[in-house]
């Protein structure tokens, strides 16, 4: 009995806060702000949370280093790099206002390779191009004519002089048509979900 | 006293909140008419996705060879971030895909890019196996927080879980963007069945190419997505709420042009632009 109503608290906070946002949204004069208010403690909650997802990754990768995982030398990188973050971001701190530490660390090692990271996309998206050539479904097929098309259409020097024209053409018809058609789905689903979630009848997290 | 109140509420109901407030309410009239007749049994006939079916066959194959499966909730946050709906979606697919693996003794790895996505991850794989009681076969480990609302550091962490670990097939489905390819790239040169999904326009796409149509949910499918694994109730209903929406947007669309073509209104993108 007690265990059914300890299900019932979360799911009573659900229907009040949801009440509570959407009169917020849609009046004024009656609750004016709380719907700001409560998304705000959201952050600050989700803030402190952040210290049990780091819980979460060192027990993950003690684990493999005590094991002797396969790949257990990166997870000792991890953890030593996880660490010497943690210990410049605080003395740095202390020590002044601008955090210069953390900054460094940021601006001179996590940007480099997070640009590299995101520059290998362009191999990989022939890779992926090319694949699905070689698949050679309908789909893939119209997918990477279209593509063909619309880069040619980019090129300032065209094999066919009317390309520009027939790419803008694709871009502006078949395509925004079709993504309009894709985002008024989208859009359903994501009211349905957000419905479901405020309703409290999508509540698996609670059983 | 009360015309003053009913008079500053009405105040702030502008065109296009008025229309949101219609829309909500005709979502909420549609989504409890369908459930009603559900509850009592009825079960309507969905066009079959090939991903999902492909997905039960990734499960089945991992309980066989006792391989894991991988599962992202996609890369979106819960607290304001884009794709919340869809980060939302994902965290209630994994709670039909958990329930599977937990019933057929399949393993699963779920990997998260967000505190409140990875806590609510948890306590829906720890719920499922509660549910088959196999709550000792739970491990807090199986469910990893990678990154903090960073795409791309979450997609190479996936990557690199791909790339290490031996997995029956890689499963994602949420939000994700252009930082998909990095994974699934990973996934097809390890041979890695996976299913995938999202309703980003910018990872649609790239998912197409990489791992086919056969293996892609695009857009509104990725929210159909529970009611196909699970077939509740609540979740049909959403579905069937979402098409008589949708018929209604229809005739809202075409009565709206041919109004605007006759010139009986003026400004009507108005009503459906905050």
């Amino acid at each position: 009995m007690s265990r059914r109503f300890g299900l019932y608290i979360p799911l009573v906070l659900i229907y009040l806060s949801a009440a509570v946002v959407l009169v917020d949204f849609f009046t004024d004069g009656l609750v004016d702000g709380i719907g700001h208010w409560l998304a705000l403690w959201v952050s600050i909650i989700a803030g402190i949370l952040l210290l049990l997802g780091l819980l979460n990754i060192v027990r993950v990768h003690i684990t493999r280093l005590t094991t002797r995982h396969e790949s257990a030398i990166y997870s000792a990188i991890l953890l030593v790099s996880l660490l010497a973050v943690l210990v410049a971001g605080v003395l740095g701190r202390v020590q002044q206002p601008g955090d210069g530490v953390s900054n460094w660390i940021f601006q001179y090692v996590y940007q480099p390779l997070s640009t590299t990271l995101f520059s290998l996309m362009a191999f990989l998206m022939i890779t992926a191009a090319l694949r699905a050539l070689r698949v050679g479904t309908v789909e893939s097929s119209l997918l990477l004519v279209g593509a063909l098309i619309v880069l040619l259409g980019q090129v300032t020097i065209s094999p066919i002089n009317n390309l520009a024209a027939i790419s803008q053409w694709f871009q502006d018809y078949p395509v925004l048509g079709v993504i309009r058609g894709i985002l008024i789905g989208t859009a359903l689903g994501a009211i349905i979900t957000s419905l479901r979630y405020l309703l409290g009848v999508d509540n698996q997290y609670l059983r | 006293m009360n015309s003053f109140l009913i008079l500053e509420i009405s105040l702030a109901l502008g065109p296009s909140t008025v229309f949101i407030l219609i829309a909500l309410v005709a979502f909420v009239i549609f989504f409890f008419a369908a459930w009603a007749p559900l509850e009592r049994g009825r079960r309507p006939v969905l066009r079959p996705l090939r991903p999902l079916n492909r997905l039960r066959r990734i499960i089945g194959q991992s309980a066989e060879t006792g391989k894991a499966v991988h599962y992202s909730p996609g890369a979106g946050g819960l607290t304001g971030q884009v794709g919340t709906a869809e980060t939302l979606s994902g965290l209630t697919s994994l709670g039909s895909v958990a329930r599977v693996a937990a019933r057929t003794k399949a393993e699963m790895v779920v990997t998260t890019n967000d505190t409140l996505a990875y806590l609510i991850a948890d306590d829906v794989v720890k719920a499922q196996y509660t549910q088959a009681g196999r709550l000792e076969d739970y491990d807090p480990r199986q469910v990893r927080f990678l990154t903090e609302q960073d795409r791309l550091a979450y997609a190479a962490g996936m990557s690199s879980l791909l790339g290490e670990k031996t997995l029956a097939g890689n499963l994602m489905l949420g939000s994700f963007e252009s930082e998909y390819l990095l994974v699934g790239d990973r996934a097809n040169r390890h041979d890695l069945p996976q299913v995938v999904g999202s309703s980003r326009i910018e990872a649609m796409p790239l998912m197409l190419a990489s791992a086919g149509p056969e293996n892609t949910l695009l857009g509104e499918e990725l929210f159909a997505a529970p009611a196909y694994l699970d077939r509740e109730p609540a979740h049909l209903a959403s579905v069937l709420a979402q098409d008589r929406m949708r018929l209604l947007i229809l005739v809202v669309i075409i009565a709206g042009t041919v109004a605007a073509t006759l010139g009986l209104v003026v400004n009507i993108g108005d009503y459906f632009l905050r």
